[in-house]
C-alpha cells in the first residue's frame, strides 16, 4: 500500500515546505511557559495553522486555554508526526505509548487542548482511550468523573438496570488505571 | 507542574508532568463527551442510560445509534464484524464469533480463513419464547447488526442480538381467496437508506387452482410497521435461497416459469420499489450454475476493494480476460456461476458494468 508523507523525503523537496521546517514559532501556554516548535509541526493544529496564515501570531502565539505541561505532552505529540522519515507504523505506535501512560485528568486535559487546537489524529487517539477505560466501569465512576448528578430516582434506576441486567456484568473497581 | 526553567527546549517539550491525583477533572463539553460515548460499546451504552435523564436521552436517541454505527463500522477491518451461526443439533442454539478471529493477517490485505480449535465462539442470548415452538431458524439477511430470522413462512423476526432486543413482525396479509397454494416463500432483508428504513421483502411463489404459476411480492416497512404489495414484479421464480441485500437493493436469482435454463438476476431497489434486471457476462455454455454470493459486506471501502481484487487476482492463473482495474470506491456484487468445471466470476458495480473475472476449478 503506498504511503503518504506529510512531508515527502526526496529530491523534490518543496521549498515552502523546506521553509516551514526551519522557521521555529513560539507556543505560549495559559500559565505563562513558552515553547518553541518549528512551523511544520506546529501546523499539523488547524488552530494553529489558521493564525500562521492571518499572520496574527507575531512571534509568539498565545494559547490562553491550554496550560504548560498539557502544551508540552502536545508539542511532543505533533514534533513526532513532523519528524521526516517516521513511517505510519512508527507514529501508530507512538501514538499508542503517547496516551498509554496518562491519567484520566491528563486525557482530559489533553483532549481539551486536542479540539481547542483542532489536531484531528490527537483528538481521535484520547478520545479513543478514554472509551476504552471508561467503558467497564460503573456508573457512579461516570457520574463523578463527568461532574454529573444523577436526577433519577432510586426506583427508576433499578428499573432500568432490569431492563438490560447483563450489560452490568464485569463492572471494574472505580479505581482508576 | 514542573516550571521547566532551566532546562533546554528539547528537554522541555519531552517534559511529562509527574502522575498526579487530578480530582476533580476537568469538565468536558457536550460535543467531546458525545463524541466519546460514540466509541464505546453497546454494552457499555446499555449500563450508562443510567448516569443521567440527559445521558439516557441522548443514547436512546435514533440518530445517536446511527452515528455509532457509522462510527463502529468506518476505517475498521472487520473489527466489529461478527458471524452468526445455529448449532447443528435440535434444539437450535445460536453462536458468534468475530470475523476477525477466522480471517488471517487482515492488515496484510490478504484473507484467509483459519479455523482451528483456538476459535473463540460465544452463545448467542436470544430469548425469545417464540423459538420454543419451532425447530428451525432460518436467517434471511442481516444489514447494520440487524438479524431478520424467520421461524416459519408467517413468523419473522427482526433482531438486534448486539441490545439482545427482538421485534415480532405482524403476519403479511396471506391472500384471503385460498384458492391457490403457496409452493414456495422466500424472504430478502435490507436498509432503504433514502427513507432511512429497515425493509423485509416476502416473494412467494404459488399455484392458483386454474394451474396457473404466479409470484406475489410484498415489502414490510419498519418505519410504518405494515406491509404492502407490489405488483410490479417482472415475472418468473426466484431460487437459490434469501434475496442478498447490496447497495440498497436485494438481489434474486430469478428462473422462467417454465423453463429453468432461462434465468437472470434481478435487484429491487428497495428505496423506489422497482426492478432491474442485471446484465450478465456472455456465457455460452449451457452447463450455468447461478448462485449470488456477496463479496465483503455489503458496503466496500478502498481496503476491501484491494483484498477482493487481490486475491481474486492471485488464483487467476489461467485467465483469458485481462483484468480491468476497478474504481477505487465502488461497490460490487459478486455473482459466481457454475459453467461446466469452472467458475466464473461476475463482478458488477453500481453502474451496471460488469467485470469478468474467470477463476481455475
Amino acid at each position: 500500500m503506498a504511503r503518504k508523507n506529510r512531508n515527502p523525503v526526496g529530491k523534490n523537496v518543496d521549498p515552502e515546505a523546506q521553509k516551514k521546517k526551519t522557521r521555529t514559532l513560539t507556543l505560549k501556554s495559559s500559565d505563562g511557559q513558552e515553547f518553541s516548535i518549528s512551523e511544520s509541526a506546529a501546523v499539523l493544529s488547524i488552530a494553529i495553522e489558521n493564525m500562521v496564515e492571518d499572520d496574527c501570531a507575531g512571534g509568539v502565539i498565545p494559547l490562553p486555554l491550554v496550560d504548560g505541561g498539557t502544551l508540552a505532552r502536545v508539542i511532543t505529540y505533533l514534533n513526532k508526526h513532523a519528524e521526516d522519515g517516521a513511517s505510519d507504523e512508527e507514529k501508530r505506535k507512538f501514538d499508542e505509548e503517547f496516551v498509554s501512560g496518562m491519567e484520566m485528568g491528563v486525557l482530559f486535559d489533553v483532549v481539551l487542548a486536542a479540539n481547542y487546537l483542532d489536531i484531528r489524529g490527537l483528538l481521535r487517539e484520547v478520545r479513543r482511550r478514554i472509551a476504552d477505560r471508561m467503558k467497564n466501569k460503573s456508573v457512579e465512576w461516570v457520574r463523578k468523573t463527568f461532574h454529573i448528578e444523577s436526577d433519577f430516582t432510586p426506583e427508576e434506576e433499578e428499573q432500568m438496570k432490569k431492563e438490560f441486567a447483563w450489560a452490568w456484568e464485569g463492572v471494574d473497581s472505580d479505581v482508576d488505571d | 507542574r514542573s516550571k521547566g526553567v532551566n532546562v533546554t527546549e528539547n528537554e522541555r517539550n519531552m517534559i511529562v508532568a509527574p502522575a498526579q491525583d487530578s480530582w476533580p477533572l476537568p469538565n468536558l463539553p457536550e460535543e467531546i463527551i458525545m463524541q466519546i460515548l460514540l466509541r464505546l460499546p453497546v454494552k457499555s451504552l446499555l449500563k450508562f442510560r443510567c448516569v443521567s435523564q440527559s445521558w439516557r436521552f441522548l443514547i436512546s436517541s435514533y440518530n445517536f445509534a446511527k452515528a455509532h454505527i457509522e462510527v463502529s463500522t468506518k476505517n475498521s477491518k472487520y473489527a466489529h464484524d461478527r458471524l452468526i451461526f445455529g448449532s447443528r443439533d435440535l434444539p437450535v442454539d445460536l453462536y458468534t464469533c468475530s470475523l476477525r478471529s477466522i480471517v488471517e493477517d487482515v492488515s496484510s490485505g490478504s484473507i484467509y480463513p483459519m479455523i482451528d480449535e483456538s476459535l473463540i465462539v460465544d452463545r448467542v442470548w436470544f430469548d425469545c419464547p417464540l423459538c420454543e415452538l419451532h425447530d428451525v431458524i432460518c436467517q434471511e439477511g442481516s444489514c447494520n447488526g440487524l438479524v431478520c430470522l424467520a421461524l416459519s413462512v408467517s413468523t419473522l423476526i427482526l433482531w438486534n442480538p448486539t441490545t439482545r432486543k427482538h421485534r415480532v413482525l405482524p403476519e403479511s396479509v396471506k391472500d384471503l381467496d385460498l384458492n391457490f397454494d403457496y409452493i414456495e416463500i422466500t424472504f430478502g432483508f435490507g436498509y432503504d437508506e433514502l427513507n432511512d428504513d429497515y425493509k423485509v421483502v416476502e416473494i412467494s411463489y404459488l399455484e392458483r387452482d386454474t394451474g396457473v404459476l404466479e409470484t406475489q411480492v410484498k415489502v414490510y416497512s419498519l418505519r410504518n410497521d405494515s406491509w404492502k404489495t407490489l405488483s410490479n414484479w417482472p415475472g418468473g421464480d426466484t431460487f437459490g435461497g434469501c434475496g442478498k441485500f447490496l447497495n440498497g437493493a436485494i438481489h434474486w436469482s430469478v428462473s422462467g416459469f417454465d423453463n429453468m435454463d432461462e434465468w437472470a438476476i434481478v435487484s429491487h431497489d428497495l428505496a423506489t420499489d422497482t426492478f432491474r434486471e442485471l446484465l450478465l457476462p456472455d456465457i455460452e455454455d449451457d452447463d450455468v450454475r447461478v448462485e449470488i454470493k456477496l463479496l465483503g459486506g455489503s458496503r466496500f471501502d478502498k481496503a476491501h476493494i484491494k483484498i477482493s481484487t487481490k486475491n481474486l487476482y492471485a488464483s487467476m492463473t489461467n485467465s483469458s480476460l485481462a483484468p480491468k482495474p476497478f474504481p477505487l470506491i465502488c461497490t460490487l456484487i459478486l455473482f459466481t456461476l457454475m459453467v461446466g468445471d469452472s467458475i466464473v466470476y461476475s463482478l458488477h458495480d453500481v453502474t451496471g458494468f460488469i467485470y469478468p473475472v474467470t477463476v481455475e476449478n
